[in-house]
């Protein structure tokens, strides 16, 4: 079996004349935790954006689980086991957090017309999600309304969303920007519960200190191209890396 | 007393086919943020191939069943070719591309069928009543029990079934229900097709209520229902039937009993002015 569950080739993205994912390739190995780090505007949310079917590529491919995605719409590509959050979270904010997740449980089931007449309040799969609540901690908020959710819950509430589709692959955009330090810690360990379950995770991360303890390997982008890519102790030493993030001889750091 | 009933039974006749009608907007702006204008002449239309199927067939069944489908496919033809590709755009340029297409429609019913008001004689399948002296007929019979059909459906569509939730989650945000696995475009159609379905069954009841079919029969609802929707929240579904069914009680009320003398096709408006001066957000709105 190909130890890489995705695979980046050269690919690129171009807004008007903006190369926003110029050329870049990496891969992620099954079971891992890989970092996408980068300054803001280096092309990491594109890149997501791009592989779950957001965006389509202005050139290149994307291979996930042995199949070419790149082109596939995305709820086509979440049927496929890739779960992911957003940057900017955004819950359906008129459902309770239970039905949240029912919606993202109903996955393998929307396009047969049997949802019709369904429903969707079957004790199964009630249980089934608040399962996934409970492996993030929101159990206790099932019933609740998801838009009066402070922020580190929403965090959890996309990751179990993300967890209800992504059974093979979850991508996590900046998942801890904006929380507590205890809400850090209690998502590091939470990531690496789903790291043990068997699901790969691909995260972007402003947080050096939360990436470097918790990605396996790390990429970084910088103007739209890969920079440097290996574990976080080559990247720690990375000359070009350090460059990018602190500037170049004394120049403030801007990000 | 005996009239003061008899106006009461009509106007939520009144109010039933309002909100018949308006369903189908209310729908369509909560998944896509659209005001589907044109979906009043979806109705003109459905009520004009009601008549001819019915004329052509003498069945009342297959002129609904036939309709219904024919509305249904008008519909997903102007969100597949007018509204989807203009969703990128600011919301007034769906708007007018809307108003564009109903003109379109309109004309083109009155380039088919001429422009004479064409009768619509048929008999609904419902007995008529007469309780304590107050005569039921029929049609009236059969506008409420078919509405009432309508909106049981519908709710039990929306709030109980697996499809009912992925359009709830559509409506929030096609982004992210399209990252759970939603085909969310699918949903946009589908949102089409069962309101346009039911713009039908609007269309012929009217036709059949006033026995009579008309190019222009859905100029006053196309202005009518676009201020219900705002007077029961924007995209609340619940709240623009309640705002037709009181819409059509104040309106013969009002105007038909208590003979006040005021526009009666004004009256949804001055409802509209008000809510947006004091309560912005709609009877049942939310935001």
């Amino acid at each position: 079996m190909n130890p890489a569950l995705l695979e980046v080739k050269d690919l690129s993205i171009h807004f008007g004349g903006l190369r926003a994912v110029d050329g870049v390739n990496f891969a992620v190995n099954r079971g891992e935790i890989l970092g996408l780090l980068g300054p803001n505007g280096a092309g990491k949310t594109v890149t997501f954006n791009l592989i779950s079917g957001v965006y389509k590529p202005t050139s290149g491919e994307i291979w996930f689980d042995g199949k070419r995605i790149n082109g596939l719409p995305s709820y086509a590509i979440a049927a496929l086991g890739l779960g992911r959050t957003f940057q900017i979270v955004k819950p359906f904010s008129t459902l309770t957090v239970l039905e949240n997740v029912l919606v993202a449980r109903g996955i393998t089931r929307y396009p047969a017309p049997s949802c019709l007449w369904t429903s969707w309040k079957s004790r199964q799969e009630a249980q089934a999600a608040m399962a996934l609540l409970d492996r993030v901690g929101l159990a206790d908020l099932a019933q609740r309304k998801a838009g009066l959710l402070p922020l580190g819950n929403l965090r959890r509430l996309e990751i179990a969303r993300a967890l209800a589709v992504g059974h093979k692959l979850l991508l996590l955009d900046e998942s801890f920007s904006g929380l507590r330090h205890e809400e850090i810690s209690q998502l590091e360990a939470l990531i690496r519960t789903i790291q043990q379950a068997g699901i790969t995770v691909l995260l972007i991360e402003h947080n050096m200190r939360v990436s470097m303890a918790l990605c396996d390997r790390i990429v970084v982008m910088e103007y739209g191209k890969k920079l440097a890519e290996g574990t976080p102790a080559v990247i720690q030493q990375d000359e070009q890396v350090i460059e990018a993030y602190l500037g170049r001889k004394g120049e403030s750091d801007a990000s | 007393m005996q009239l003061l009933i008899e106006q009461i039974l009509n106007g939520l006749a009144m109010g039933s086919i309002y909100a018949i009608i308006t369903l189908g907007l209310a729908l369509v702006y909560g998944v896509m943020r659209i005001l589907h204008v044109a979906h009043a002449s979806v109705y003109t239309f459905g009520a004009y191939a009601g008549v001819f199927i019915f004329q052509a067939t003498g069945s009342l069944a297959l002129a609904f069943l036939g309709s219904m489908l024919l509305c249904a496919i008008l519909g997903v033809l102007i969100e597949r070719l007018v509204y989807f590709p203009l969703l990128k755009f600011p919301p007034y340029v769906p708007l007018i591309a809307s108003i564009a297409v109903m003109l379109t429609i309109e004309e083109l019913c009155r380039l088919i069928a001429g422009p004479q008001i064409l009768t619509f004689s048929a008999k609904l399948p419902f007995p008529d009543l007469d309780v304590a002296g107050v005569h039921l007929s029929s049609t009236l019979i059969a506008i409420y029990v078919i509405t009432a059909a309508i909106l049981l459906l519908l709710w039990y569509l929306i709030n109980r079934t697996e499809l009912g939730l992925a359009m709830r989650a559509t409506s929030q945000d096609m982004a992210i229900a399209g990252a759970q696995g939603i085909n969310s475009h699918y949903i946009v159609s589908l949102t089409f097709v069962i309101g346009s379905a039911i713009a039908a069954i609007g269309g012929i009841l009217v036709g059949i209520y006033y026995n009579q079919v008309y190019p222009t029969m859905g100029a006053v609802p196309a202005y009518k229902t676009l201020a219900l929707i705002v007077v029961g929240g924007m995209g609340s579904v619940a709240g623009a039937v309640i705002a037709a069914l009181m819409l059509g009680l104040a309106e013969t009320l009002l105007i038909g009993y208590l003979n006040v003398p005021f526009p009666r096709d004004a009256l949804a408006f001055v409802a509209m002015i008000g809510v947006l001066v004091w309560r912005s957000e709609g009877l049942l709105g939310s935001r």
